[in-house]
C-alpha cells in the first residue's frame, strides 16, 4: 500500500463528513450560542497585533498616570457618575441583561434579609353568562433570607389590603349590577402565586449553584433538568427560559445569590426573542429599562411577558403579562388588556427577619 | 463594521468546521460544550485574533478537549481508587469512530501526536503550516512528522489488512521519534 493509498483510505472514513454540518451555523443551537457569547463580557481594547501593543501601551500608561494624579489631587471631590439614562429606546436586551449581570455581580451584602412590598394584580372573570372582568389588586409583603441564603422566609398576599374595580367602563356597569363585590367576595383562587401560570410551564426546580457559569450552557443545562426530572421538554424553550428565568430574579422571592444572579441574566442575554420596549417608566411612572418576550399560549391566546428593570440595579421592579390576542380563557379582553402583574414598592435589607 | 458584525461573520463562518473538528474527536454530548467554550475564547480574544483564524480556533478547541480528556482521567483513577479495582482506558474518541476496522487498528498503532498530525491532513485538509499550527510546532517539524506518520500509516494499514502482527519499529525510527519529541511536541 502507498501512503498515498492510506491518506485517500483515512480521508474517506472521515466520521464528520463537511456536508453533514455545512448549514449547522444556522441552526437554532449556533444562534442561541452566538447570541450567548456576545452577550459575555470581553476586553474593549482592540487591534493590536504582534509588538505593536506593548508601544500603545505607553501613551495609556501615561493616561493612566494622570488620571491617578488627578484623582488623589482630587480626591475630596468627586466628579459626579454620569447620569443614568432612563430611555431604553436605544439600548438591546443584550446590553441590558449584561449590565443587569454586572451589577449582580458587584452587589456587596447589605443584610442577611430582604424586606420587599408591593402589589400584585390580575384580572378576574365574574357574573353569569357572558359576565364581566375585574382587577383584583392584594398587597404582597414578604421577607427572605437574602441572596439565596438558606433559612426560612415567610410572604403573604392580600394581609395588608385588597381591592378590586371594573377592568373597563362597560365593566362598570355589570359590576354595579352585580353588587359591586369585594375582595372577600371574590372566588378564592386555590393557589395564590405572584406569576400565574399563562403557557402551562413545567417549574424549575434545579440547584442554581449547579447550573454552569457559561451562558451558552445555562439554560440547555435548565432544559436538560427538565427532561432529567421527567418533565419534558418545552415546546417553546426560549419562552420557557425567559419567564422561568425572570421568576427565579425576582425581587420577592430572591432565590438567587449575586453569582447566580449574574448568571442567569447572562442566560437571558442570550436568548432569541427578547426584545427592549420603548418605555423608558414602568407602569407605574418609574424610571425603568424594559424587556418583553411574546409568545401564544394554550388558552390565554398571545401573551407578551414584560420585565422592567430598575434603571441602575440589576433588581426586577414590575412585571406584567400583556393580552396581544385573547384566547379561550380570556375570550372577552381586548388586546393590550393586562392579565396579571407584579409590582415592587420598596427593598430594604436588615440583619433580622 | 462593528466588532460584533465581525464575530458575527466570523462564527458563521467557521461554526460548520470547528464543530466538524470537534465531533471527530469526541461525543456528541460534548462537541457542543467544547465548540461553545472555544466561540466563547475567541470572543474574549478577539481583537489578537489572527486574519486566518481557523487554525487558532482548531488549536483552543484542542486545548479545550485535552482539559476535558485529563478531567476524565482525573475522574477515571478517583473511581479506580474508589472501586479497588481497574478501570478500562477510553479509546481515543476519533480512533473509535473509524469504521473502517483496519484503519482503526493502524490509527491505534499510531502514537497519539503522529496521529493527529495525519488526522488534521486528512479530515481537515490543513495545509502543513496551519497544521502545525493546530499542534504548536514548526512547519518544519510537523513536516517530518507527518511524513514519517504517512509511511507507519500504510505499513500499519498493510499489516491490519492482511491479518499480521504489525512490523516492530526499526531502532532508526524509535531513535528519530524520540529526539523529534524533543524538538517539536
Amino acid at each position: 500500500m502507498t501512503e498515498q493509498d492510506a491518506m485517500t483510505r483515512l480521508a474517506a472514513a472521515n466520521p464528520v463528513p463537511e456536508a453533514e454540518v455545512r448549514d449547522s451555523a444556522t441552526s437554532p443551537r449556533a444562534l442561541f450560542l452566538q447570541r450567548a457569547v456576545l452577550a459575555q463580557p470581553r476586553s474593549r481594547h482592540r487591534g493590536f497585533a504582534g509588538l505593536e501593543w506593548r508601544y500603545a501601551l505607553v501613551p495609556a500608561a501615561l493616561a493612566a498616570v494622570a488620571v491617578a494624579a488627578f484623582a488623589v489631587v482630587h480626591r475630596t471631590s468627586p466628579p459626579p457618575a454620569p447620569p443614568v439614562q432612563a430611555g431604553a429606546s436605544t439600548a438591546t436586551p443584550q446590553s441590558i441583561l449584561t449590565a443587569a449581570a454586572t451589577q449582580a455581580e458587584r452587589e456587596s451584602p447589605r443584610g442577611q434579609f430582604v424586606h420587599a412590598t408591593g402589589t400584585i394584580a390580575r384580572i378576574v372573570h365574574l357574573g353569569p353568562g357572558a359576565g364581566y372582568d375585574v382587577i383584583r389588586v392584594d398587597s404582597v409583603q414578604s421577607v427572605q433570607p437574602a441572596a439565596g441564603r438558606p433559612g426560612e422566609g415567610w410572604l403573604t398576599i392580600g394581609e395588608r389590603g385588597s381591592s378590586v374595580r371594573p377592568l373597563t367602563a362597560g365593566d362598570a356597569a355589570a359590576y354595579a349590577a352585580d353588587g359591586s363585590p369585594g375582595p372577600a367576595e371574590l372566588p378564592r383562587e386555590e393557589e395564590q402565586t405572584l406569576h400565574p401560570d399563562l403557557a402551562g410551564d413545567e417549574p424549575y426546580a434545579g440547584e442554581l449553584g449547579d447550573l454552569p457559569e457559561d451562558p451558552a450552557r445555562t439554560g440547555p443545562a435548565m432544559l436538560a433538568w427538565l427532561t432529567e426530572a421527567g418533565r419534558g421538554t418545552p415546546a417553546d424553550p426560549q419562552g420557557w427560559l425567559f419567564r422561568t428565568g425572570t421568576k427565579l430574579l425576582d425581587t420577592f422571592t430572591d432565590v438567587a445569590g449575586s453569582t447566580d444572579r449574574a448568571k442567569i441574566y447572562r442566560m437571558l442575554a442570550g436568548l432569541t426573542g427578547v426584545r427592549t420596549l420603548e418605555s423608558a417608566a414602568d407602569p407605574l411612572g418609574r424610571p425603568a429599562r424594559a424587556l418583553a418576550y411574546t409568545a401564544p399560549t394554550p388558552r390565554y391566546g398571545v401573551v407578551e411577558w414584560q420585565v422592567y428593570l430598575g434603571p441602575d440595579s440589576d433588581r426586577i421592579t414590575y412585571t406584567q403579562a400583556v393580552v396581544r390576542q385573547p384566547g379561550a380563557a380570556n375570550a372577552g379582553l381586548p388586546a393590550g388588556a393586562v392579565q396579571y402583574s407584579t409590582a415592587v414598592t420598596t427593598v430594604t435589607w436588615s440583619d433580622k427577619p | 463594521m462593528s466588532d460584533e458584525e465581525e464575530f458575527t461573520a466570523l462564527f458563521r463562518r467557521h461554526y460548520p468546521r470547528v464543530l466538524a473538528f470537534v465531533s471527530r474527536r469526541t461525543d456528541q454530548a460534548r462537541a457542543h460544550d467544547v465548540v461553545a467554550e472555544t466561540f466563547a475564547t475567541a470572543w474574549r480574544h478577539f481583537a489578537r485574533l489572527p486574519a486566518e483564524p481557523l487554525p487558532w480556533l482548531y488549536r483552543v478547541a484542542r486545548n479545550s478537549l485535552a482539559n476535558e480528556e485529563r478531567a476524565a482521567r482525573r475522574r477515571a483513577r478517583l473511581f479506580e481508587r474508589m472501586a479497588g479495582g481497574g478501570v478500562p482506558s477510553t479509546p481515543d474518541h476519533a480512533v473509535s469512530v473509524v469504521a473502517d476496522a483496519g484503519l482503526r487498528e493502524a490509527l491505534s498503532r499510531l502514537s497519539r501526536l503522529d496521529r493527529e498530525a495525519l488526522l488534521l491532513i486528512g479530515w481537515e485538509g490543513l495545509d502543513h503550516d496551519a497544521a502545525a499550527h493546530v499542534l504548536g510546532c514548526t512547519a518544519v517539524a510537523f513536516k517530518v512528522r507527518v511524513h514519517r506518520a504517512r509511511r507507519r500509516l500504510a505499513r500499519l494499514l498493510e499489516a491490519a489488512d492482511q491479518d499480521q502482527p504489525p512490523p516492530v519499529p526499526r531502532p532508526y525510527e524509535l531513535h528519530s521519534a524520540a529526539s523529534q519529541r524533543g524538538k517539536s511536541a
